[in-house]
């Protein structure tokens, strides 16, 4: 089987190549397309043509379309994004700075979904029917209308102005204080977490409802094994296996989700970063964040292919 | 007979649905003990797998046992708690399923799912279980038990697969051994080998075996006893030898009857069908379609009673059968005038080949390693004459269905030519081609749009082919009159209609642009059995009415024998012996077509019990046939020059021809007596 | 369950020359999704915003608010003082400049319910057409178009819709833009996979047989049996669209003020959480209930097309 999965390993890596080449493109161009000449705006009406011409010269607008994109592509693979417009700093290390924020958030969130969703999900499908199952199937139709900002502001409102539980964001790194991490990081993170995990919570459960009832669950059953092992071994593996993907693909809301959560929570992460700069105009800063979390998502829905063939021998041995 | 008895005591099960509870099966009673063998036997609704799920208690939670007993040695299954089913589940009493595909777990490595189940009723080591699984697959007679025991389901073939299941079934050694239709998923060949396989086990572990089908051949050839059931309940029951000589009620009569045989007879179609589960007749549940039926027996159902036999077991459920038992299973013979003889070929394949690539992604094609393309057709020359039905049978892998789809154009040739009259498919429009051949369709289920009513589907047809004289509705009318379904049926979806109507919508359809030529993959392997007889007599009809030419493709010999004036035999993407009908049976010719002959069940017991040809191994992977002859891997008559070359098909006279070095003699002989050698 | 029951017992209804009504399916189908109060709820509730919506269209061009004076107050006026608890007069208060809420909360149910219609329908048209002739025909065909997709896909959708918007400019009519590009492919991909599974069916294979046209085989044979999936899955986004033009229009990347809009409403009143929370309180639940319709609607339609035992019968 190694071989075969090898092959495929191969296979999905190759085939994400032209994916991301062509997200730089889109990023690139979407972004080129804006009307608006931000030189002009950083220099203020009072430029004169021969400012404007020097400025742009200086940050290489002067160029042919495809002339700025394959700079600009040489410079993302060698780690130069160029500089931020407004905040005078090298795009790539602003970048740098704020991604461990983002990365803390998307997974904190993940972790609070998976604690919720999975057991409820299972829950919820053993007890098929009763209030149980019921209970948990409003709460996730509830959890999946609800708009995650307004959800953050209403955990502001109670945890934090009326009750002065939690602090509403702020973001503390774990290396310094991982206590204190975990408690700014909560609110934020449940925020996010709650449409997850009610869209995590359904998918368990119609995936173990999928599987409790098919051949070779009764055939576990006919063996004479006892339920408890009938359920964790042929049922669980088998049924989690699409929940995974769900999780990968619905990763991308995580992202998206983090440029309206950051914005409420003070959260110094790569959301937030996004929306400033489309604000300000600062085109290199837009283009690197998009493009990088673009990157990571693509990345991250490999990584569940590749972990879900892992599992599912079916898969590779095409 | 042995030590273990299992009596079943008018055991009723329910299901709750939407539509209200649903009674699948009522009062069935029969017993069984070790080393006995017992058929159960039943077309679809006939309950027959709840009955084998309602004893071990495999209901679901929708489903309960609502009276009667189950009685191993004695103590009520139906009383016991789920805790200590489980203990008998498996290690007393065992099941083999139906389709070794979807019973084994996909994700768990074969070896751990026979470990596991020796481990849930056995106290042993590790080391010794592991062991005792190798053992088992080598029992199974599997050829690499530690290769096997590491691989996932889906690397094993069906007949391996269900070895598999046959293993996990006898690990602990279970006193009855129940199969729920343990062959039908497989090739006729491979099914040969796997009721050898049980037989041979039920006699070394003395087990009981209980053995669910619809096939009555294969009851026949297995079992010592036989239980048939229709529509829920159990109509008759005793020994194969009485009951299928001479049995006592109507239906098992009237499906002895209507099955197609190897013999020289003709099936009497059995009318009407199985009533839907919800609407069952408040009497006999067969009345509606009896010949015997009164008024009395559509008053209420009738018991099972004792009957006289020689072991006591026997006893039906029929109010009339002391006055007409007992009944016939005879067909009229077979007239010898319906063989068509012709000689002149309306279409043709010359070289066809055909291969499946598994990907047409660039990137995939590039990287190295990857599965070699599949040989679904071969090397192909064969010819359908005027007025003939052509028979084309083989088993998994053959080609058949590809070549019939090659041969209507559904799919691409790789390779060889297709003509029609004379003229070259490739240069006919596809106007054409589509109103002088028709396909009919094998799945009735798939066959149909579901999104379209009878009349839009027969519609869309007669509009693009049919005749401007009349009307749209009034050919619809005609062509549903002429299958024999009512003409309101238009205003139909398919799912409101049965299978065995859902296929003559198919026959109407490819009949609605009046072809030529009929191409008929499988169109009643989907079907009941008694339903089976309905279609080919219709298409038998239809045939010589419309005077068309029939290419029928099937894996069922016996159909085939009813249906076709000549027969071609596939194996592995070639065809290996062509030969009217008549003689092939009488006289096979290649070796294969003799072990298929012999595998196939008959359902007559008294039967002469000609030496079983049971063939070794598996079918080959088409990914990669043998060097030289496909079947040199399974021949019993294999030569040194089977493994080097490819016998090519040639004609060994009377109309005859075949594929084997064996005959290459004979051929010769022929080839130089009719014409002298080119180059002297 | 044989379906052997035959024609005696269910009769579509028929026209006079006995071919059957096309709505036979469709009655069906409605009769069926009649059976889920939750899901009729929730499609009252939508043809409510549906009516809100006409209305503040029409009271707004043609009426000059008239019909809201009448009834509540002006909602783009300062009636009252500002940061109003709710009261009699106020049922929802006012925000931070004296507006009514509760007048502002209906006027911008229609600018949710464009943005939900507009983005999807264009999303559905395109994306299913795109994904059903991929699926079909296969080959480079699916390629070059499923590789397109999936460079769309490799972004967070609200990133994509931020970055759309932001190159065409921030009002309404690009939001529907931005969020159908982004919906675009999510309908792609359904169509794709429904039509592979589609193209296997036998009775495709006697459509080829029968000589139908290439068109015929896709609108008459293929479509109508891909429908299902999207339709559940447009229901479902429609609910998405909504949070996600409530979404920008909180971080100000969407319809610009005065324009009312819930997302915006929103952000007004994350300064005064603390003292006055029903500014962001109450066009919160709006949003909330809207999506919930659209959610519940979807799941019916699901249920309707591919049953699941989910009440099943107990002894």
């Amino acid at each position: 089987m190694s071989g075969s999965w090898a092959r495929y390993i191969a296979l999905r890596l190759l085939q994400t190549v032209p994916v991301l080449f062509g997200v730089s493109v889109i990023v690139f161009l979407i972004v080129q397309l804006a009307p608006g000449d931000p030189v002009v705006n950083m220099l203020g009406i009072q430029a004169t043509e021969e400012n404007i011409a020097q400025l742009r010269a200086e940050h290489g607008l002067d160029q042919p379309i495809y002339v700025q994109y394959v700079v600009w592509l040489e410079g993302v693979l060698s780690g130069d994004m160029g500089r931020s417009l407004t905040r005078d700093e090298p795009v790539t290390a602003l970048l740098a700075s704020r991604l461990p924020a983002t990365l803390f958030l998307a997974v904190s969130s993940m972790v609070i979904a998976l604690l919720i969703a999975v057991p409820a999900g299972v829950l919820s499908a053993l007890h098929r029917g009763t209030s149980t199952d019921y209970g948990v199937s409003v709460a996730a139709l509830v959890g999946v209308s609800l708009p995650n900002f307004w959800l953050g502001l209403v955990l502001i409102y109670f945890f934090a102005v009326q009750f002065g539980l939690m602090p509403a964001g702020n973001y503390v790194s774990p290396t310094q204080d991982l206590l204190a991490s975990l408690h700014h990081v909560f609110l934020p993170a449940l925020t996010i977490g709650a449409a997850y995990a009610a869209i995590l919570a359904r998918q368990t459960r119609s995936a173990l409802l999928d599987n409790l009832n098919e051949d070779n669950v009764q055939m576990a059953r006919a063996k004479g094994i006892s339920p408890r092992l009938v359920l964790t071994r042929h049922v669980m593996k088998q049924s989690l296996l699409p929940v995974l993907t769900v999780a990968g693909l619905q990763f991308g809301y995580l992202l998206s989700a983090t440029v309206v959560v950051e914005e409420i929570f003070a959260w110094p992460g790569l959301g937030r970063l996004i929306f400033e700069a489309v604000i300000q105009q600062d085109i290199p800063t837009v283009q690197g964040a998009v493009l990088t979390v673009a990157v990571l998502f693509v990345v991250i829905n490999l990584i569940v292919d590749l972990t879900y063939s892992f599992f599912d021998p079916r898969v590779s041995a095409q | 007979m042995g030590a273990t008895h299992l009596e079943v005591e008018e055991l009723t099960t329910e299901f709750a649905t939407e539509a209200g509870g649903i009674t699948a099966i009522e009062d069935v009673s029969f017993a069984v003990s070790s080393g006995e063998k017992l058929g159960i036997v039943g077309e679809s609704g006939s309950g027959k797998s709840v009955t084998a799920r309602s004893i071990l208690r495999l209901l679901g939670s929708n489903g309960r046992i609502r009276r009667g007993a189950v009685r191993l040695d004695g103590q009520n299954l139906t009383e016991r708690s789920e805790e200590e089913l489980t203990a008998v589940r498996g290690n007393r009493i065992a099941m083999v399923f139906q389709d070794p595909m979807t019973s084994l777990t996909p994700v768990l490595k074969v070896g751990t799912q026979i470990v596991e189940t020796i481990a849930a009723h056995q106290d042993l080591s590790d080391e010794k279980t592991k062991q005792r699984a190798l053992d088992l697959l080598d029992r199974v007679r599997i050829p690499n038990p530690e290769s096997v025991f590491s691989s996932y389901p889906h690397e094993l073939s069906g007949g391996q697969r269900q070895r598999v299941l046959i293993a996990i079934a006898i690990s602990c050694e279970p006193d009855i051994l129940i199969a729920d239709e343990p062959t039908t998923a497989l090739d006729v060949t491979i099914e040969a080998q796997i009721l050898d396989l049980l037989d041979e086990l039920v006699e070394q572990e003395d087990m009981g075996l209980v053995l669910i089908t619809h096939d009555l051949g294969v009851v026949a050839e297995t079992c010592e006893n036989v239980v048939v059931m229709y529509s829920g309940r159990v109509v008759e029951r005793g020994s194969v030898a009485d009951v299928f000589t001479g049995p006592h009620h109507p239906y098992t009569s009237g499906l002895l009857r209507s099955i197609p045989r190897i013999s020289a007879t003709k099936p009497e179609p059995l009318d009407g069908r199985v009533p839907d589960p919800t609407q069952r007749p408040r009497g006999c549940n067969f009345a509606p379609r009896c010949e015997h039926a009164t008024e009395e027996c559509r008053a209420d159902d009738p018991t099972l009673e004792p009957v006289a036999s020689t072991d006591g077991s026997a006893a039906v459920a029929c109010i009339r059968s002391h006055e007409i038992a007992p009944l016939s299973t005879e067909q009229p013979p077979e007239a010898a005038t319906e063989r068509v003889q012709v000689t002149d070929g309306i279409l043709r394949g010359d070289g066809l080949r055909k291969e499946f690539v598994e990907t047409s992604s660039v990137i995939d094609r590039l990287l190295p390693g990857g599965s070699p393309p599949v040989k679904a057709v071969d090397g192909v020359d064969i010819e359908l004459r005027e007025g003939e039905t052509l028979g084309l049978v083989g088993e998994s892998g053959s080609g058949k269905t590809t070549l019939g789809r090659l041969l209507i154009g559904l799919t691409d040739r790789t390779a060889g030519e297709v003509s029609f009259a004379g003229e070259r498919l490739g240069s006919l429009e596809s106007a054409t081609r589509s109103q002088r051949m028709q396909f009919v369709f094998q799945d009735p289920n798939s066959s149909l749009n579901p999104r379209h009513t009878i009349g839009q589907i027969l519609g869309y047809a007669i509009e693009k082919h049919g005749s401007d004289d009349r009307s749209t509705a009034e050919q619809v009318a005609e062509l549903l009159h002429e299958v024999d379904l009512d003409p309101n049926v238009r205003h139909s979806y398919p799912h409101e209609l049965s299978g065995g109507q859902k296929q003559r919508v198919g026959v109407a359809r490819a009949l609605s642009v009046s072809p030529d030529i009929l191409i008929a993959d499988e169109p009643t392997s989907a079907l009941d059995v008694s339903v089976q007889a309905q279609i080919l007599a219709l298409l038998n009809d239809l045939k010589r009415e419309r005077g068309l030419s029939v290419l029928f493709i099937s894996h069922d010999l016996s159909v085939i024998n009813l249906v076709c004036d000549r027969v071609a035999v596939m194996y592995l993407g070639r065809i290996v012996e062509v030969a009217p009908t008549e003689e092939l049976f009488v006289a096979p010719q290649h070796p294969y077509t003799e072990a298929l002959l012999s595998a196939i069940p008959d359902p007559d017991p008294t039967a002469a019990d000609g030496e079983r040809i049971i063939l070794e191994g598996e079918i080959p992977d088409p990914r990669e046939p043998p060097e030289g002859c496909n079947f040199c891997t399974r021949c019993p008559e294999v030569m040194e020059e089977c493994y080097e070359r490819d016998p090519a098909l040639e004609p060994t006279g009377d109309g005859r021809s075949v594929a084997c070095h064996l005959y290459e003699s004979i051929a010769e002989e022929g080839r130089s007596a009719s014409s002298p050698a080119p180059d002297d | 369950m044989s379906h052997a029951s035959g024609s005696e017992s269910r009769q579509p209804r028929t026209d006079a020359s006995g071919t059957p009504t096309r709505r036979s399916q469709l009655t069906r189908g409605w009769r069926s999704f009649r059976h889920h109060e939750l899901a009729v709820a929730g499609l009252v509730f939508i043809s409510l915003m549906f009516v809100v919506s006409v209305l503040t269209v029409i009271d707004e061009h043609l009426l000059g608010h008239a019909l809201i004076e009448a009834l509540l107050h002006n909602p783009n006026d300062p009636v009252g003082s500002p940061r109003e608890s709710p009261s009699l007069t106020h049922p929802m208060g006012t925000d931070d400049i004296g507006r009514d809420i509760f007048a502002r909360t209906l006027f911008a149910t229609q600018v949710s319910l464009q943005v939900a219609l507009g983005a999807v329908l264009s999303a559905t048209a395109v994306g299913s057409t795109m994904g059903i002739v991929a699926g079909y025909s296969g080959g480079r065909v699916e390629v070059l178009i499923m590789r397109f997709v999936d460079m769309l896909l490799g972004f967070p959708a609200l990133v994509l819709a931020i970055g759309v918007v932001a190159t065409l400019g921030f009002e309404l009519r690009n939001v529907i833009i931005a969020l159908a590009i982004v919906y675009t492919p999510q309908f792609a991909r359904i169509a794709r996979s429904s039509a592979i599974s589609v193209k296997e069916e036998e009775y495709i294979d006697a459509a080829k047989a029968l000589g139908y046209s290439r068109r015929h085989i896709l609108f008459k044979e293929v479509l109508p049996n891909c429908v299902s999936p999207l339709l559940v899955q447009a229901s479902l986004l429609m609910a998405l669209a909504i949070i996600a033009e409530a979404a920008l229009s909180f971080l100000g990347l969407g319809v610009q003020p005065p324009t009312p809009s819930w997302g915006e409403m929103i952000a007004r009143g994350t300064t005064y959480l603390a003292d006055a929370p029903w500014i962001s309180l109450f066009p919160g639940i709006a949003i909330f209930f809207a999506v919930l319709s659209f959610n519940l609607v979807g799941d019916g339609i699901r249920d309707v097309f591919d049953p699941h035992d989910d009440s099943e019968r107990r002894f």
